[in-house]
């Protein structure tokens, strides 16, 4: 403002100096007029200056007033802002917590929709229902989320399935028997345990097979006491059965158990030598029987006839007598004492002694070799014992003791073969001691008649 | 807990013992039944004692010296010949069953073993169709085979017990009379 005014003047001053002074009036007044001019300009431009600064600090004032309402906002805001961040996340946390304990709901529910669905599968009342399992199989998808309806039917199925395992059903029905064949016939199942089947006159034991959904007969034939009984049931006559609570296991092992050729085929080789002294003792012992069961122990009314002959004197009758019962070893060895009545005592004696002599081979035949034959017999179970156990640990030091069923082989060969060399020596040992028994009585029974003979002789030649 | 309860127990007890159990059952009460009889017949004998003045007590040794003095001879050697057979018939009936107790006695504990082999054979059994996990189907085997082999011994023991004392008694018996005989014969 000033250097404008100043520079004018400056100007002013440099057009004034080649003018002459009547200009200088009115330069003057001109410059007098311009400087009022100017301060006019200037006092309005001053005077506009000051209403524009005054505006603008009111404007100021009233922006910062609003800045300060607007920050006051915006704190507000944040807090606002940050709260419900805060519920956000605890929110989430929430649905976390959810989800995870739907996840595990669901997979308790797959759980036991899969524990369901084996029990069924091995279970003989599925052949009734057959759809029962497709009911359960969207439980058992992978990636679906159950719902209630899956879960009725899960629950609706063990409920029927417990209701069953209370209860005696009988219907007719498919089955496959021993041989394979697809069959029909009457099927009884008592709760879960067992099923029966009667086809004509043939009764058994079934069992529910998962692989192939069906129902079929356990290999092997249940004892004849077990077969009548169901029988018996089947036709209203009992009202028991032989039910079996393992589901089929102990079934399988009766009818497994009635096999004397796989026991034997257990037993290994020296089975056989053992069974052929079995027979050989069985035929001797019968020899014997036959021929000592036909000789009498005691021979007194025999006895008493021939002393009465003889004290009368009628030594040719006694001796046709004693030719009658020539079967008999004392009447033999009575008639040598005959043949001798006239000799010396002596002659007598010796020839009492001969014919006992000659007798005692024919009576002891055969017992030696039982008794041998006792002897063995168990030895022979010893050696298959051995050679069992030698089996088996031959099967240790190849496969190690993990697994018994390796072992089970060689053990039970020795178990065999001791079983039956014992069975096989018991009754022999018994049976020889009485065989002995009886020789011996005869053998005394021989001798006191001989003496008693040879008295009556002396007697008769004494003339007492 | 009455008789009754005490025999079911037993049964049951006996049952576990397998078809062993039962030829060894017959074999302990055929075995008893010998030795009562032969105590019987072993204490009729022994009050068989000659010189005590009573009657009735020394019937068997008049029989033998009746039956003798019918017999006799005038042979002395023959004599005593004869009057040995004659005691000789009335020993061998003291010596009889005597022998097959003893007999039965050695049985007894084969029969136990044939027991123990028969259970041990169902337990292998059972290993080899359940493996070694399921005790109770090993339980009944081992029990057949520890009864069996129990009652075996059970068994034995006292007959062999018996069947000494029972011979030792029939001995002094038989030397008692063998003693009498000979003075007898000698005085005759």
């Amino acid at each position: 403002m000033m250097r404008r005014i100043v520079t004018v003047l400056t100007l002013l001053g440099m057009a004034v100096s080649p003018a002459a002074g009547d200009d200088w009036s009115q330069a003057v007044a001109q410059v007098q007029s311009e400087i009022r001019q100017t301060r006019s300009d200037a006092a309005a431009t001053d005077s506009i200056i000051a209403g524009e600064r005054s505006r603008l600090t009111g404007e100021l004032s009233a922006l910062n007033a609003d800045v300060a309402k607007q920050e006051e906002t915006l704190s507000h805001l944040k807090e606002k802002f940050d709260a419900l961040l805060k519920s956000e996340e605890t929110l989430r946390g929430e649905i976390a917590a959810g989800e995870g304990e739907a996840r595990a709901l669901a997979e308790i529910l797959r759980t036991a929709g899969k524990d369901a669905e084996t029990m069924l599968s091995g279970s003989p009342v599925t052949p009734e229902h057959p759809a029962r399992q497709a009911l359960l199989g969207p439980l058992l998808e992978p990636d679906r989320f159950p719902g209630m309806a899956d879960i009725r039917n899960l629950a609706e199925v063990l409920f029927s399935e417990t209701e069953a395992g209370g209860q005696v059903l009988r219907r007719t029905g498919p089955f496959v028997d021993d041989q394979g064949n697809e069959t029909e016939g009457e099927i009884l199942r008592v709760g879960k345990f067992t099923t029966f089947y009667r086809h004509g006159d043939a009764v058994g034991y079934l069992r529910f097979d998962p692989a192939s959904h069906k129902l079929v007969e356990i290999p092997g034939d249940p004892p004849w006491s077990v077969r009548r009984a169901i029988r018996k049931y089947f036709s209203g006559e009992a009202d028991h059965l032989p039910v079996d609570l393992s589901g089929g296991v102990i079934v399988e092992q009766v009818n497994r158990n009635d096999n004397i050729g796989e026991w034997l085929r257990a037993g290994g080789l020296l089975v056989w030598p053992i069974i052929v002294i079995g027979l050989i003792a069985v035929l001797l012992s019968l020899e014997r029987l036959w021929s000592l069961g036909r000789i009498p122990t005691q021979t007194d009314n025999f006895m008493d006839r021939l002393r009465k002959l003889v004290s009368e004197g009628d030594l040719t009758t006694g001796r046709e007598l004693c030719e009658k019962k020539s079967r008999i070893p004392t009447c033999n060895v009575l008639r040598a004492g005959l043949e001798f009545a006239d000799s010396a005592k002596e002659v007598m004696e010796n020839a009492l002694e001969e014919a006992i002599l000659v007798e005692m081979p024919r009576l002891e035949r055969f017992l030696s070799t039982l008794s041998v034959l006792a002897a063995v017999a168990p030895l022979l179970g010893l050696l298959g014992t051995v050679t069992g156990m030698i089996h088996t640990f031959q099967g240790i030091t190849v496969f190690g003791t993990s697994d018994p069923r390796m072992m089970s082989g060689g053990i039970s060969e020795a178990l065999v073969t001791t079983q039956l060399g014992l069975a096989v020596a018991i009754p022999i040992t018994i049976i020889h001691h009485f065989f002995d028994r009886r020789v011996e009585k005869i053998i005394g029974d021989m001798e006191e008649k001989g003496t008693a003979l040879v008295t009556v002789l002396i007697r008769r030649a004494d003339g007492v | 807990m009455g008789f009754p309860d005490y025999l079911a127990d037993t049964l049951e007890y006996l049952n576990q013992g397998g078809c062993v159990l039962y030829p060894l059952i017959a074999v302990s009460v055929w075995m008893w039944y010998l030795i009562i009889r032969k105590l019987v017949l072993l204490s009729y004998w022994g009050r068989q004692r000659p010189g005590k003045k009573k009657t009735g007590q020394t019937t068997e040794a008049r029989a033998v010296l009746a039956e003798f003095r019918e017999n006799r001879t005038a042979d002395p050697e023959w004599d005593r010949r004869l009057l040995q057979s004659l005691v000789r018939r009335r020993q061998n009936e003291l010596e009889k069953h005597i022998q097959t107790i003893f007999v039965l006695a050695a049985v007894a504990p084969l029969l136990g073993l044939l027991g123990t082999v028969t259970g041990m054979i169902s337990t292998f059994e059972a290993i080899s169709r359940f493996g070694t996990a399921n005790a109770r189907a090993l339980a009944s085997g081992i029990s057949e085979a520890l009864i069996t082999t129990q009652a075996g011994l059970i068994v034995a023991v006292p007959g062999l017990f018996m069947g000494h004392y029972i011979r030792r008694r029939a001995d002094n018996i038989r030397m008692r009379m063998d003693r009498f005989f000979l003075n007898a014969g000698n005085r005759l």
